[in-house]
């Protein structure tokens, strides 16, 4: 059999494995050291603890523990509550108000923290109850919950975008400037959505009653400003710090932590118990990351040894599509596989294959992965496999039914695709901040 | 006897298209196939595709590929003395030294020697000078004091010893570190490399000679058990095509590196060179730094005992030849 | 036993979280020194990524007891429970267990020759010796290895019991 013939077959095999139900991290490890085995020998094996040590070393990485860490903490800091608390009574009279509030405290969240866990867990915690109980539609405040807490990932600091630097050897801190504006976009494409949605069915967003105002509107106005302090103390301090090129994302990162650790015991809100259960979560999570990367580094080395990446990008070239068709192919490919497989799963089955072919193409590496990452938005909303649902469904009142998610979701999918769309067509909306900030 | 093909597995420290890849083991492996009339082929993986960048002796050594271009540097943990074959601080050797002591004097047998079989070592690759770019005039040693400078191996005690403070940093972050300030200084590779970085559009200015490195010489390396299964003409081949290939990419680095310099020139960098005076200071440190480094590792004390004996023999008439004008 | 060997999972696992703190730590500490005293320097980079490979390469274990590693059960769970018992003792002797050996052999092998050689960090000046965290290899392999192995045995026993 021609080696060829063998990495494609080890690629479907890690699809269907994963489908399967079998954990990521160990499909992608068993399929490596068996193809790995049958095409090498066993000197192969070697290979594998030199991939493993290789992740260790990576100090880029070292990001992702922290920014976990520090979105947990900041998750429990009841920053979200308060400001959300005083932001709905300030929005909350005008028709959709409580989701445009949603949508920009999702926002502001998503610039403090790197994993959609930790935003999306918020926003279903504090924003969903209160729509629900002004008797805003089901769907709609599910898709809002979902939409909002996702752009997370997307919004630097990322977690995904950390991840991503290493593999596609770019600076992370140019990824975090190139995904700044697209998610900026999104947002703002969902509010637009939200202010459509309650002008032409208001029944979907009600406003709510002045009567439920315990303060004055000038009050309000200063509370809600008083409670974005800290909010957007993290935000510069992170954010800007990496952008303005003050610190690497991994020195951001640790700041950010402690950022969020002040929060939290100015809030009076950090105790032993909070710290331990932060702790714990950090590492569940980022064993459960670190494994599936070096799982998925064993299985791209043995799939690329076997050739796959040239077999796929014969492939891709056969269809005789040209370079925006082929494009368009991949995010096709991307898209479908984001509803069936898990985000991580996505970006190290799919990128280390597409990425030298796009830039074959003649695509811009940054662009290239940027569209990716925006792509992949989509696949924590799109069932049956989707992490926003699952995080949402997990705290959501037992009256809120899958369907109204479901439901609730899809145009919230279909914004992203209209996003994603408007970056393609606009290149300068991911490329232009790099360029003024990095270079 | 019947020739047969034979396709060894080759992995790279530098990516392919890279001058260094392409100068390297991408120029040596056409130079074999060509060499061989076919009969042996060369298949070459990007680095990380296969075998991380850093850990190509280790793949090498156990099997995993059949053949690799590394840099002896990065594996200083296992093999200290690693480094004196790869560049040395402070104009200690210069680009002409570490070149005629490889192959002429004692280089490659102390190589061969360092890795006791595990595998088959040759040099391969060979790079002209490098230069050091700032964002802040450097014009003696004491402006290096307080510098903040991405650095490797050797040259990081160096810095360290002038009172600069040494980061490091992955290749992709060099040129947003200095950009942003998080670095004032770098030292990268040489002039074609740096400007096709664009290191010229976030650092104004340059300074030399390069008291941080020489040239650097990079090595390929052969599993032994494949070594072994080699016709002897083959081997003979495989050395040939390294030493070819070598100065073939030597010299087109040299004339990239020229018209390169050129355009940095033109691009408004600031250059300036170290006075005679701080230089012998910067190679009066290195030497101590060298002489230090042989205390603590005996292989490393070898190398460095041939490497001055060689001085020795080789500077009265370098300098009695060089012009002085 | 097999609780004893889980709670030695566990308890490495909830030890390795705390190191969360320290990284944290030394990542500030770093950020204080170059920014602050403009004096950066080798040991908290080397530091730094070992306290990170300790975290997660010790957590694998736990991350497993807990069920934590990612997968995706949608069509599982619209199986039968019985085949759905069967396929994941299948998925623990044919993928996990034998593969989390051959990594633990493979990555004592790789640290022992660490050991032996006296070998020290490359990354930095440093030099700090490279064995310990090169342990952490083989450890948090066999730690999945071990809690593999108790997972198995559950099913197993879940299998014979009829529990399903
Ligand atoms: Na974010
Ligand atoms: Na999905």
């Amino acid at each position: 059999m021609s080696p060829e013939v063998m990495a494609l077959i080890a690629m479907i095999l890690v699809i269907c494995l994963v489908l399967a139900g079998v954990r990521l991290a160990f499909a992608f490890m068993f399929l490596a050291v068996l193809f790995g085995y049958l095409y090498r020998g066993p000197t192969i094996l070697d290979l594998f603890i030199q991939k493993t040590y290789e992740v260790m070393q990576n100090e880029v990485l070292i990001a992702v523990p922290l920014f976990v860490f520090m979105g947990l903490i900041l998750e429990r800091s009841e920053a979200a509550e308060r400001l959300f608390s005083t932001m709905f009574q300030l929005f909350g009279p005008i028709r959709g108000g409580l989701a445009i509030t949603t949508i920009i405290i999702s926002t502001l969240f998503a610039a403090c923290t790197g994993i959609i866990a930790a935003s999306v867990t918020m926003m279903a915690l504090i924003a969903f109850p209160a729509m629900l109980k002004r008797k805003y539609d089901k769907g709609l405040a599910s898709g809002v919950v979902c939409a909002g807490g996702t752009l997370g990932i997307l919004i630097p600091p990322s977690v995904m975008l950390v991840m991503m630097g290493p593999m596609c050897n770019l600076s992370v801190a140019k990824l975090f400037a190139g995904a700044m504006f697209p998610g900026l976009l999104l947002s703002a494409l969902y509010i637009a959505y939200i202010l459509l949605v309650s002008w032409l069915k208001p029944e979907v967003a009600p406003a709510v009653s002045v009567a439920e105002r315990t303060a004055e509107k000038k009050t309000l106005i200063i509370q809600t400003l008083i409670y974005m302090i800290p909010v957007f103390g993290l935000l510069v301090g992170v954010l800007g710090s990496i952008l303005l090129g003050m610190a690497t994302p991994t020195e951001a990162s640790a700041v950010g932590a402690l950022g969020a650790i002040i929060i939290a015991l100015v809030y009076r809100r950090l105790t032993l118990e909070t710290l331990k259960l932060a702790v714990y979560e950090t590492l569940k999570i980022t064993s459960m990351v670190f494994f599936v990367i070096v799982g998925a580094g064993m299985f791209t080395s043995v799939f690329l040894f076997m050739r796959g990446g040239a077999m796929v990008e014969a492939l891709l070239m056969a269809t005789g599509f040209g370079k925006w068709g082929i494009l368009a192919l991949m995010m096709f490919v991307v898209f479908i596989l984001g509803m069936f497989i898990d985000w991580i799963g996505i970006l190290y089955i799919v990128l280390p294959v597409f990425l030298p072919v796009a830039v074959n193409l003649g695509f811009d590496p940054l662009y290239f992965v940027e569209l990716i990452a925006i792509n992949l938005q989509m696949s924590f909303l799109t069932p049956p496999f989707a992490y926003a649902i699952f995080f949402l469904k997990g705290v959501a009142p037992p009256e809120v039914k899958t369907t109204d998610i479901y439901r609730g979701v899809v145009p919230f999918v279909a914004l992203q695709a209209v996003g994603l769309a408007l970056c393609i067509a606009f290149p300068e909306i991911i490329m232009w901040l790099p360029t003024v900030t990095l270079k | 006897a019947f020739a047969q093909t034979k396709t060894l597995i080759g992995a790279s420290c530098f990516p392919l298209k890279s001058p260094l890849g392409k100068y390297g083991i991408v120029s040596w492996a056409e130079k074999v196939e060509a060499m061989s009339g076919g009969r042996l082929k060369i298949r070459l993986h990007e680095p990380g595709e296969i075998v991380p960048a850093t850990e190509v002796l280790d793949a090498v050594r156990k099997g995993v590929v059949d053949v690799g271009m590394n840099t002896p540097a990065w594996q200083k943990g296992e093999f200290p003395a690693g480094d004196l074959f790869y560049t040395l601080p402070g104009g200690v050797f210069d680009f002409h030294d570490l070149f005629v002591w490889m192959y002429s004097g004692e280089g490659i047998k102390l190589q061969q020697e360092m890795y006791k079989g595990a595998v088959v070592a040759f040099p391969l690759g060979l790079t002209p000078p490098e230069e050091i770019w700032s964002t802040k005039p450097v014009k003696t040693l004491e402006d290096i004091k307080g510098l903040k400078i991405r650095a490797a191996g050797l040259s990081m005690e160096l810095w360290k010893a002038l009172g600069a403070s040494v980061v490091l940093l992955p290749a992709g972050e060099v040129i947003p570190a200095l950009r942003r300030g998080l670095i004032d200084a770098a030292e990268f590779a040489y002039p074609s490399m740096d400007y096709a970085l664009g290191l010229h559009e976030v650092a104004k200015y340059l300074f030399n000679p390069p008291i941080h490195m020489g040239s650097n010489m990079f090595q390929l390396l052969i599993n032994p058990k494949v070594w072994d299964g080699l016709a002897p003409d083959l081997k003979e081949i495989i050395k040939n095509a390294a030493i070819a290939a070598t100065i073939e990419g030597y010299c087109q680095a040299w004339v990239d590196s020229m018209e390169a310099f050129e355009k940095i020139k033109q691009a408004g960098v600031q250059m300036t060179k170290l006075s005679p005076e701080d230089q012998k200071k910067a190679k009066e440190i290195a030497f101590k730094i060298l002489e230090e480094k042989a205390k603590e590792d005996e292989y490393f004390k070898k190398v460095w005992e041939s490497q001055k004996r060689f001085l020795e023999k080789i500077r009265p008439f370098y300098e009695f030849s060089k012009f002085d004008i | 036993m097999m609780a004893f060997v889980e709670r030695i999972v566990r308890m490495l696992g909830k030890g390795g979280a705390w190191l969360v703190i320290p990284l944290n730590l030394v990542v500030l500490y770093e950020v204080f020194i170059r920014y602050v005293l403009n004096r950066p320097t080798d040991w908290v980079y080397d530091t730094a990524w070992m306290l990170f490979s300790a975290l997660f390469l010790l957590g694998g274990g736990w991350t497993l007891q807990e069920g934590r590693h990612v997968r995706i059960d949608i069509i599982l769970n619209a199986l039968p429970g019985r085949v759905r018992l069967v396929w994941e003792i299948f998925f623990y002797v044919v993928m996990l267990i034998p593969i989390m050996a051959i990594l633990s052999w493979k990555g004592v092998e790789y640290a022992s020759y660490a050991w032996r050689m006296g070998e020290r960090l490359s990354t930095t000046t440093w030099g700090f010796p490279s064995a310990p965290v090169k342990t952490m290899i083989p450890l948090g392999f066999s730690l999945v290895l071990v809690q593999g192995i108790v997972e198995l045995i559950k099913n197993l026993r879940k299998l014979k019991q009829g529990r399903v």
